[in-house]
Parts: structure tokens; C-alpha cells; sequence
């Protein structure tokens, strides 16, 4: 009997179907009303049923969210919501904690608005008429972060792995920082009301990565051994974090590494003796962590560094005299920790060294008369250990002796 | 001309670039070859109920069932669109991208709008979906939890336990 309607289009159909999609338009308001009626009515029932019996109403769920929607479909719907916020609605009910749990969901959703993000990037690229425009962009996805890698951090594994695959996989660098929090310092990096992040596992599928520097983002968790397959990496740094436990061994598959600074952390365990594997290494820092046990006497075959700081940590044993072989080092930190024992008087071999600083542990003895010989030395401290003198360098009045004199007076002034 | 019947065994005839904005009718089109001849049952859709009138005496069972007509309605209000764009050069599109006529056509109550969603999923109209999906999505955001259970009529079935759970695990955007 439909047939005339959808048949042929005749004025006359044009004019029936105009008049019954008036219809419809005109009665649904009354329909949605009687609906809101039967709806406020029931809770009036609802005390008369059940005053005595309990006061436990188990609802049975009427929502489609609940009853006939299925899975895919409120994916589809939630996957439009923004994915800052979207995992709130896990706490809707069990259907949509389930729904917005699996991977297909973090792929769904991201696609729909990150990749929207990026195809926005292209096409303004295309419609700007200056080639700098393009330069810019390019630079700004290599360095800046974007509130969608901010999220990252964040976000549960199935999203971090979508995004990395999708987002950031072909990345060479990355140099991200919470300027916020770089400008509350060091020393306030441990405030409460900056958000949670970790180091997303899904960190190891950046595999095209030459450059990672992840520093003032208050992450914490571990350092994931998932860090590992970036073989290419010559520049890792995570220093200034919140990040705890030991040191994986898979950091030490990354033989290309040129700079590690793991610096200002709450790391702790051994500095592995596998650390010689990094025979690429111009600079390491891993001062201001929670390292114990001793120097590992391997560290002295890393001869192209240039600088090794790992002050400040829990370090006790004797100072390795391998350490006399890092004859390119120009920097060496081994202050603030529970060192014992004496100066290697191979120490006498490092030409090149500028700085030296081992104060605050419990080193003993004679300070090495070679030490006195080095003459791109410019700042030696000594303080807070109980060092002396060497008899032949009593009266040499160099700059460089008189300085380990007033170091090792002041120590002795403050030890009264 | 397509023959098409609705689960309530009403008849429609819908020329063939209408009822092919639906995959399963395309589909069964292209199975069956010539489809003059035979009805295509449609099992899981309702008749025209709002067409028929129906409407004006709603039954609270039957109001909220969706027409196969309104499908068809919007069949043939889009029958003119150009087919879509392969996935690869997809146009930017956020929930906010609705045409005003479909956001017309789907400004019912929230029963037929789940009606009409499910009856779009089932016949495999991408678009309609789409488009019904982002309202809904339209109708979420920007409400906290509370506020989306109220609307949907959600009960709660969690444990306080499980529902902490998930609160604690989704900290970082539970006060965004």
C-alpha cells in the first residue's frame, strides 16, 4: 500500500511525503512528553512496592547504553568524545567500561581526532604560500610537544601504542620539556599537584630516534626496559624526573650512545658494570639518583669521555684507579657520596682535567703529588673528607696547590 | 524498483539508488541479481509506524521503534550525494560536522534516535551512522559522569569497589 507513495516521484508524492514528515515533526513533542510523564510517574511507585520489603531497589537497566546497543556502536559514539576525557565515561557502566577498554577503541578514537590534527597541519601547509611555513611545521612536530603528546605520558598502553605506531614512529628527535615545571626547579619537582606521568613502554617502538630528551616532565615509574630497541639513539636524557628503581640491562644494548644523563631522579641499584658497553659515551650523569655499591672499575674504559658526574648518589668502595684512564675526561663529580680510601694517584695521568670534585664522602691519606702536576686544573674541592698534604708540596706555592691547601684547611676547620 | 518489507510485514517499493545507500540491500541486490521479483525482508526493521499515524496514538511499547520509513526518508534526501571519499583523503570531520538537514532530521527524542542508529548499523548505512553516532556523542560531551546516567538513564552496575578502581586508573582525566 506504500507503493504509490514511493514510487515514481510525482508532484503528488512530493506533497504526501512533506505532509507526513510534518506529522512526524508535530507529534513527537507529545510523544516525548507522555514518555517524561510515565518516567516521573515511576519513582512515585517505587515507595509503595517496597517500604517494608527493603530498602535495596535493584533497577533492572533500560538504557540502550546497557540493553541493545552493541559494542561496536557505543565505540563508535564515544570514539568522537575527545580522548583528553574520554576514559572518564569508563565509569559509566560495565558496557562501556568494556567498550572503551580494548584496542580497537584507542585506534578508533585516535584516528578520528588526532590524525584529524594532522591532516588540519597539512592542509594549512598546502594553503600557505611561503615555503618557511612548511620549514616551521616540520620543526615544531621534531621539538615542541603538543597537547596530544602531553597526553601520552598519561593515556593507557593501548592508546600510548597507537600513538607511538601512528604518531610518533617516524620521529628522529624528541626534545620535550615542562616549561612550568623546569621554572619551578629541581628542587620543587617533587610537588604534588603536577598530573601523573610514566614512561610509556610503547617508548621502544620510536626505533627511527637519535635523539630522546624527556627532561622536567615529572615522570615517574621506571626507566622501561623497552628503551632498549632505540639502537640508534646517541642522545638519551631523562634527567630531572621522578623516576625510581634500578638501571635496566637492555640500556645496555644502546651502544651508540654518545651523552646519558640520567641525572636528578630517584634511580637506584648498582651502576652496572656493563656500562663499558657504551664505549660511544663523550658525557655521563647519573649524579643526584640513589646509586649504591661501588664504581665499577670498567667505567675507565670509556675513554671518550669528556665528563662524568655521579655525585651526589649513595656510591661507597674505593675510587677505581682505571678512573686514571679517561685521559679525555675534563669534568669529573664524585662529591656527595660515602667514598673511602684514597686518591688513585693515577688521577695524575688525566691532562686534560679541569674540574675535580670530591667533596663531602669519607675519603683518606695523601693527596697524590701528581695531582699538583695537571695543568689544565682549575677547580679542584676536597671539603668534608679527611685529606692531606703530601711533604714535598708543603711550600709549592702554585694556584693549584694553594687551592688543595685552603681545601683541606677548611676541612680540618670544620672536622674541630 | 526495490520491494522491501519491514519485520511488521509492511511493504515498501524504493527505487534502487535509494535503497542501495544501504550495503545489505546493495548486497543482497548484487546476491540475488534481478530483485523485481522477490521482497527483501528486513527483519530487524520496524514499519512505518510514524508514517502511518501511528504517532498520534503512541503506545509507550511502540513509539520508540524505529521506521523503516524514516530511513528512507533519509535515503532519499541524500541520494543525490556524491559516494564517499576513500579513507585515505577523508575530509576533517568532528562531531560538530553535521549537515543542517540531518541534524534536523535526527532532532527526536532519544528512542527513536537509538532506533534510528541501530537500524542504520543493521542495514549498513554508514553515513546515517555516522551522523547518529556523533549526535549522541553531541549529547555526551561536556557532561561529567553523573550528568551522561541521568540522560541515558544508566544504572550504575558496578561494585563501589570496581567503580574506585576505574576512578583511581583514570585520575589524570577525571577533573579535566
Amino acid at each position: 500500500m506504500n507503493n504509490w507513495l514511493w514510487g515514481e516521484p510525482t508532484l503528488l508524492s512530493v506533497v504526501f511525503t512533506f505532509i507526513a514528515i510534518a506529522l512526524v515533526a508535530a507529534f513527537i513533542p507529545i510523544h516525548s512528553r507522555r514518555i517524561t510523564a510515565a518516567v516521573a510517574q515511576e519513582p512515585a511507585l517505587k515507595p509503595d512496592q517496597t517500604s517494608k520489603a527493603s530498602h535495596f531497589v535493584i533497577r533492572t537497566p533500560t538504557s540502550p547504553f546497557q540493553t541493545r546497543l552493541p559494542q561496536e556502536i557505543i565505540q563508535f559514539i564515544f570514539a568522537y568524545i575527545h580522548p583528553s576525557h574520554v576514559m572518564r565515561f569508563r565509569r559509566l557502566c560495565r558496557q562501556t567500561n568494556s567498550a572503551l577498554s580494548t584496542r580497537g577503541f584507542a585506534a578508533l578514537n585516535l584516528s578520528l581526532t588526532v590524525d584529524q590534527t594532522l591532516s588540519f597541519k597539512c592542509a594549512r601547509n598546502n594553503s600557505s604560500d611561503s615555503d618557511s611555513d612548511i620549514a616551521t611545521e616540520v620543526t615544531v612536530r621534531n621539538t615542541a610537544m603538543t597537547d596530544f603528546d602531553r597526553l601520552w605520558f598519561m593515556w593507557p598502553a593501548t592508546y600510548q601504542f597507537y600513538y607511538a605506531e601512528k604518531v610518533l614512529s617516524k620521529l628522529t628527535k624528541i626534545k620535550w620539556e615542562d616549561p612550568r615545571l623546569k621554572r619551578m626547579g629541581t628542587r620543587f619537582r617533587h610537588s604534588a599537584s603536577a598530573s601523573f606521568r610514566k614512561l610509556p613502554h610503547a617508548v621502544g617502538g620510536l626505533t627511527q630516534l637519535k635523539c630522546l630528551i624527556l627532561t622536567h616532565m615529572n615522570l615517574q615509574g621506571g626507566v622501561v626496559s623497552s628503551l632498549g630497541n632505540l639502537i640508534h639513539l646517541h642522545t638519551l636524557s631523562l634527567a630531572c624526573n621522578r623516576l625510581s628503581g634500578p638501571l635496566p640491562a637492555e640500556l645496555l644494548q644502546l651502544i651508540h650512545l654518545k651523552v646519558l644523563n640520567l641525572s636528578f631522579n630517584q634511580l637506584d641499584g648498582p651502576i652496572p658494570r656493563g656500562i663499558s658497553d657504551l664505549s660511544q659515551l663523550t658525557s655521563l650523569k647519573l649524579n643526584d639518583n640513589r646509586f649504591t655499591g661501588s664504581i665499577p672499575e670498567q667505567m675507565g674504559s670509556l675513554d671518550q669521555l669528556n665528563l662524568l658526574d655521579l655525585g651526589n648518589n649513595e656510591l661507597t668502595g674505593n675510587l677505581p684507579s682505571q678512573v686514571g684512564n679517561l685521559r679525555n675526561v675534563y669534568y669529573l663529580d664524585f662529591s656527595r657520596n660515602l667514598l673511602e680510601g684514597s686518591i688513585p694517584c693515577t688521577f695524575g695521568n688525566l691532562e686534560h682535567l679541569r674540574y675535580l670534585l670530591l667533596h663531602e664522602n669519607q675519603m683518606q691519606g695523601e693527596i697524590p703529588f701528581e695531582l699538583g702536576q695537571l695543568e689544565e686544573l682549575d677547580m679542584i674541592s676536597l671539603k668534608g673528607n679527611d685529606l692531606r698534604i703530601p711533604q714535598n708540596a708543603q711550600r709549592i706555592q702554585s694556584f693549584l696547590w694553594q687551592q688543595i691547601r685552603s681545601e683541606t684547611e677548611a676541612n680540618s676547620m670544620s672536622n674541630m | 524498483m526495490v520491494r522491501i518489507t519491514s519485520s511488521d510485514s509492511q511493504e515498501f517499493s524504493v527505487s534502487q539508488d535509494i535503497a542501495c545507500q544501504s550495503q545489505l540491500i546493495k548486497n543482497m541486490i548484487e546476491d540475488v541479481g534481478d530483485a523485481d521479483e522477490q521482497p527483501i525482508p528486513l527483519p530487524n526493521v520496524a514499519g512505518a509506524i510514524l508514517q502511518k499515524g501511528g504517532s498520534c496514538f503512541p503506545s509507550i511499547s511502540n513509539a520508540p521503534k524505529l521506521t523503516l520509513f524514516a530511513v528512507i526518508e533519509y535515503a532519499t534526501m541524500h541520494k543525490d550525494d556524491p559516494p564517499s571519499a576513500p579513507e585515505t583523503d577523508a575530509k576533517p570531520s568532528t562531531s560538530e560536522d553535521i549537515e543542517d538537514r540531518d541534524k534536523q532530521f535526527l532532532n527526536v527524542d532519544q528512542g527513536t534516535l537509538f532506533e534510528i542508529i541501530l537500524a542504520a548499523n543493521y542495514l549498513d548505512m554508514k553515513s546515517l551512522l555516522d551522523v547518529g553516532c556523533k549526535t549522541v556523542a553531541n549529547m555526551i560531551k561536556g557532561k561529567t559522569v553523573e550528568e551522561v546516567r541521568a540522560l541515558f538513564n544508566i544504572v550504575n552496575d558496578f561494585t563501589p569497589e570496581e567503580e574506585e578502581q576505574i576512578r583511581k586508573e583514570n585520575e589524570w582525566c577525571e577533573d579535566r
